[in-house]
């Protein structure tokens, strides 16, 4: 397994853990304090998918290797580009379904725009990794 | 000039028309006061990207004729990525801003329309990303026909 399946492992294991949490807390929380502060306590512990910034830092490159060739580079742009594509339609889709539900005349808690920014720009990066795990197979074939 | 050439021009011509258009009828909304959704910019913005999408359409591929060599894949290339990163540096750095202007001038607790504006950078967006892949198109032609055939 080479630095960026390791690195997009880290990514897609913290996000996954940041949503299992989240969505525990919003469930535990949703009965005693109500459905809009639920989902902003739920929402806040997807700070946990912070941690995946770590992995440049946890898995350093190593001296005097050559970490990243022709297509390594080629996997990384298909991602890229599927990243941005599923964060630009979330941000499309979730803004378009809160307009339709609430209604144009019809106020919205301001809390919802940071949290649609932010559904959207973890999306980026999960959906980056995912898709760079895919192009190696999801394992490991021999790169180191 | 080739297909693709004339691809761009048209791309660039109807988005710089829309972004005209866009920006006449918002200044002229803000004079009149109007306080209704920006309706209007998007009966502007979409059909103009869906006459962009349709340029492929328009300007077809002449039969048994190849129109895309390694040169222009290279070229297409190019003008993607510019397109992209135009699309991310500008649309990206527009919604944060909106929404922490929203955010900083409702208060944490506060409550407001959705603002329709969010939804409106999206579709800009697509207009900057067009703008941007066909000037890097055009550029790297050279604006114009070099004795390439369509």
């Amino acid at each position: 397994m080479n630095r960026q399946q390791k690195m997009a492992w880290w990514i897609v294991i913290t996000t996954l853990l940041a949503l299992a949490v989240s969505l525990t807390v919003f469930c535990v929380l949703y009965a005693k304090v109500g459905f809009p502060r639920a989902l902003r306590l739920g929402f806040a512990c997807m700070g946990i998918a912070g941690l995946g910034g770590l992995s440049t830092l946890i898995f350093r490159k190593d001296k005097g290797k050559v970490a990243f060739d022709e297509r390594d580079r080629i996997f990384n742009i298909r991602a890229s580009w599927a990243g941005f594509g599923v964060s630009y339609g979330i941000f499309g889709v979730l803004s378009m379904t809160i307009w339709g539900v609430v209604g144009a005349g019809n106020l919205v808690d301001v809390n919802i725009l940071p949290m649609v920014w932010f559904a959207a720009f973890i999306s980026a990066f999960f959906t980056h990794s995912v898709v760079i795990l895919i192009q190696y197979g999801r394992g490991s074939k021999g790169e180191k | 000039m080739n297909r693709w050439q004339k691809i761009a021009w048209f791309n660039l011509i109807v988005m710089t028309l829309c972004f005209v258009v866009c920006f006449v009828l918002a200044a002229s909304m803000s004079f009149q006061r109007v306080a209704t959704p920006p309706t209007p910019l998007f009966l502007v913005i979409i059909p103009s990207l869906i006459l962009v999408a349709i340029s492929t359409f328009i300007f077809r591929k002449k039969a048994k004729r190849v129109d895309f060599d390694e040169r222009d894949m290279q070229i297409h290339k190019k003008s993607q990525y510019v397109g992209l990163w135009a699309f991310v540096i500008s649309t990206v750095l527009a919604i944060t801003v909106e929404i922490m202007i929203c955010f900083f001038a409702v208060g944490p607790g506060g409550t407001l329309r959705y603002p329709l504006v969010l939804l409106l950078t999206i579709c800009a967006g697509g207009g900057v990303w067009i703008i941007a892949d066909s000037i890097a198109i055009l550029v790297q032609y050279n604006w114009g026909g070099k004795g390439e055939k369509s």
